[in-house]
């Protein structure tokens, strides 16, 4: 077992890699009650189509969620009774690019890591449990469709790119779950689900020896099949800019504008910094876009920009409430050519690093945080605990040419939502 | 390390709880002015820390203010308004880096920064400025229109308007937008200028500093507030329901929502309150609880269905997501599993795992600072409330009996469905 340290976070990790593959890393934090184990498999909602020993397989949108559902069976019964019987809260997600399940205790840590491999490792659908199931997804679907926010992102990644995955919900439709076969959830479990796919992190005051040891025991061997993953032909980054809208039951309309950037190469952690700065530079709170805006009541404090990436595909996105999405669009394209030319205030650069650095610091305190950034960096390439060293590396000179290149109406796609008209109350 | 300190009084009318410890990289405070929850002021009251949070004397706009708080290392100062019970609680959220961490001091500077923003707002003719004032109204009517946008908790606010309306406890959080008309710089000024020198202000602080640094801190920076007697708050309870009130609303959605207020007869102050608190936990508190386990998963009659305890009124919600030719089986199944708890229809496990949760969440409050700020002023606006530590001690020892007689207390007084528009 290897530790590392990082003074300047005074961060410490233990890291083994087991004989399977499996990456284990153990983040001490003495004082804390709360221990929290979280298990990530490198496997999420755009990895529908792939090849598996040299044979093509392609499997229904929203299978990788799917699968996260019935991850909690087990042949003895309901792995979340089990948790519940030893003090543990278990929970998982899906996102595009992975598939993590988790618990937090306080006591019986052990007990609650030994359910928690045995179940990532431990595959149990039958037709009837995979059948019940699809009800419950489809409430959730339904639910999301409810739901402005997460309408306007799909529909903006739908616009933005031509053929990646990543055009389609997380939890795929209504109509995709329909196809979903047990046979379907064991060949993605077997292909996917291998040791040496994914990782365990753990948080809390544990000792690291026992963590790896547990582990060790309960997990399987490696299967060792050769996966290849497809996404389509890379997605075009210049093209005639898409503008997608609906109505919704919703108070006052909401945009989400998203632009391609070029999908991050060895160093995705500093691709993100890079795309960060820049979205702070150009419309944070301390730019003058924002201020404009903000004073003519164009925006509110919903308003934010970032950075997102996942395999193939990358984008800044901006989203936010507003009356005049597209007058937002236009200033914020102005805005973009203007700094693209002139650039900005190099003091204004400098405070927005040292901003950048003491939030990223901060959000050490969330154990969530750590062991969410740690594997979904850990899949990119790179280590997340380096964030320090790599904001000291970014120049101006770099944030202001992915501005240029970036923010441009052939890089971009807005996806609006506008409110109808309201039914009335009976009571 | 952890310490709870004592509550102390640093100013007249104005006071601080503090945690020393030094397990987390963030430091954090609260500043919380209390009112009564009334339609006369709250939407006034939530309006009045957003416009002090556009400008100072010393950082006159935005952007001003977003610079200085990037110095201090990504600083945050928040607005903050809740609600407990009939009490408004509103001010600001801090949270900084450690001084530990960076090579120059934060936290006294952000208390300072507080300060000037409470008491050297950036004035035009001895009043708010037009501009702050007005742009943030606007923000305020919008976020209060948006209250629509959010189906699971616009349902649960529908249900609690009905069930409340002769209470002061249906006034929403943040008021409604129809008593911000009349606002102008002057008279929020002056509300303003009231609203510091009548509230009781509780402050929570959580980080490395000690005690007496903080207290130090806060009194230099508040020292300039004028105070007089400050206005008494709090919380009348409707101990049963008499009927069932049924209300509902079409809206275009696909999914419906179904929204359950009953009345508990305990409040967080009241002696059987952690039992109640249990019951809550074995009906909808989780995963493991009936309403998941029966309802959700072994029914698949909706995606979720949960309970919480307004612990401050004596009221709790069920809420949950249906699909919209589902709502009167879900509705049925969700009060047979109400009806079970009430008969002492809970099984030994159903009894340990749900103390075993609670026991854990309560454990775990520790490492949570913002849980701990929420639970303190808590404290400080329900006389009598148990600290941490002591509600864990009443947990323990709880059988079916006094689970069972917690269910029994229990009347239904609202329910709301919202479903879908016939197309």
């Amino acid at each position: 077992m290897i530790r590392k340290e990082y003074p300047q976070l005074r961060e410490v990790y233990w890291e083994e890699v087991l004989p399977n593959g499996l990456r284990i890393r153990i983040v001490p934090k003495p004082d804390f009650a709360r221990k929290y184990a979280f298990f990530a498999t490198n496997f999420g909602a755009i990895d529908t189509r792939f090849t598996v020993d040299g044979q093509r397989v392609t499997v229904p949108d929203g299978i990788a969620h799917y699968l996260e559902h019935k991850m909690f069976d087990m042949p003895q019964g309901d792995a979340m009774q089990e948790f519940a019987r030893c003090g543990g809260n278990p929970n998982a997600f899906t996102s595009y690019d992975l598939t993590a399940y988790y618990f937090d205790c306080t006591e019986n840590f052990e007990e609650n890591l030994k359910i928690l491999t045995q179940m990532v490792f431990m595959p149990y659908f039958t037709q009837a449990s995979v059948d019940k199931e699809r009800g419950i997804i489809a409430q959730e679907i339904r639910m999301y469709d409810d739901n402005a926010d997460s309408r306007a992102s799909e529909r903006l990644f739908a616009a933005l790119f031509q053929h990646h995955p990543v055009r389609v919900p997380i939890a795929g439709t209504v109509q995709s779950i329909q196809d979903i076969t047990p046979q379907m959830l064991y060949q993605c479990h077997k292909t996917f689900y291998d040791p040496s796919n994914m990782m365990l992190c753990v948080v809390g005051d544990v000792v690291p020896q026992r963590v790896v040891e547990l582990v060790a025991k309960l997990a399987p061997e490696s299967v060792g099949q050769t996966v290849v993953r497809d996404y389509g032909a890379p997605e075009k980054l210049e093209r005639p800019s898409q503008s997608v809208q609906m109505q919704m039951d919703i108070s006052m309309p909401k945009f989400d504008i998203g632009f391609r950037c070029q999908p991050p190469g060895s160093d995705a952690l500093q691709s993100e910094l890079i795309g960060d700065l820049a979205a702070e530079i150009l419309m944070g709170e301390s730019s003058p876009l924002y201020g404009r805006l903000y004073k003519a009541g164009k925006i509110d404090d919903s308003f934010g920009a970032g950075y997102e990436s996942t395999k193939g595909v990358a984008m800044l996105t901006v989203d936010g409430d507003s009356d005049v999405p597209q007058e937002v669009l236009a200033e914020i394209l102005k805005e973009a050519e203007r700094v693209g030319a002139e650039g900005f205030d190099l003091a204004r650069f400098e405070r927005l690093k040292k901003s950048a650095i003491g939030r990223r610091m901060r959000s050490l305190d969330s154990f969530e945080g750590i062991c969410y950034q740690m594997c979904a960096h850990f899949f990119e390439g790179v280590d997340y605990f380096a964030f320090p060293h790599s904001y000291a590396g970014v120049t101006p000179q770099q944030v202001q040419a992915f501005l240029r290149q970036t923010v441009r109406a052939d890089r971009m796609a807005i996806s609006m939502i506008y409110p109808t008209q309201q039914e009335e109350t009976s009571c | 390390m952890i310490l709870l300190n004592r509550r102390i009084e640093i100013l007249p009318g104005i006071f601080l709880r503090t945690v020393t410890s030094d397990k987390f990289k963030t430091g954090c405070f609260s500043v919380n002015l209390l009112r009564p929850l009334c339609s006369a002021e709250a939407a006034k009251n939530a309006l009045v820390p957003s416009v002090l949070l556009r400008a100072t004397a010393q950082y006159p706009d935005i952007a001003a203010i977003t610079d200085h708080l990037d110095d201090l290392y990504g600083a945050t100062l928040g607005a903050l308004v809740r609600k407990k019970g009939e009490v408004q609680m509103v001010g600001f959220y801090a949270d900084f880096i450690e001084d530990c961490f960076v090579p120059e001091p934060v936290f006294a500077p952000m208390v300072d920064f507080l300060g000037q923003v409470l008491c050297d707002p950036l004035l035009q003719d001895g009043c708010f400025t037009p501009e702050a004032v007005e742009g943030e109204r606007q923000n305020l009517i919008r976020v209060m229109q948006a209250r629509i946008d959010e189906k699971r908790s616009y349902a649960t606010s529908q249900m609690l308007q009905t069930m409340c309306q002769a209470e002061a406890y249906s006034e929403p959080r943040l008021g409604n937008a129809e008593e911000l008309e009349d606002v102008t710089p002057q008279n929020l000024y002056a509300h303003y200028q009231n609203l510091l020198a009548t509230s009781r202000i509780e402050i929570f602080y959580l980080g490395r500093q000690p005690e007496q640094v903080v207290a130090d801190c806060f009194t230099k920076a508040l020292r300039g507030i004028q105070r007089r007697a400050c206005v008494a708050v709090s919380t009348q309870v409707v101990q049963r329901a008499d009927a069932v009130r049924r209300c509902s609303k079409q809206m275009d959605v696909t999914q419906g929502k179904l929204s359950l207020g009953l009345r508990t007869g305990c409040t967080v102050t009241d002696a059987n309150y952690p039992a109640l608190m249990l019951l809550n936990s074995i009906l909808g508190g989780g995963v493991s609880s009936k309403l998941f386990h029966n309802v959700r998963e072994k029914r698949s009659l909706c995606y979720y269905a949960n309970s919480v305890l307004e612990k401050y009124k004596g009221i709790m919600v069920i809420s949950s997501g249906v699909a919209l030719d589902q709502m009167q089986t879900a509705e049925a199944a969700i009060l047979k599993e109400l009806d079970d708890c009430r008969n002492g229809v809970i099984s030994r496990q159903e009894l340990d795992d749900a103390k075993r949760a609670v026991l854990s969440a309560l454990a775990a409050w520790r490492d949570a600072p913002g849980a701990l700020d929420d639970y303190y002023l808590g404290m400080a606006v329900a006389e009598g409330m148990q600290d941490l530590d002591a509600l864990a001690q009443a947990v323990k020892p709880l059988q079916l009996a006094d689970v069972q007689a917690a269910a029994q207390n229990l009347t239904l007084d609202t329910v709301f469905y919202l479903t879908g528009v016939e197309k």
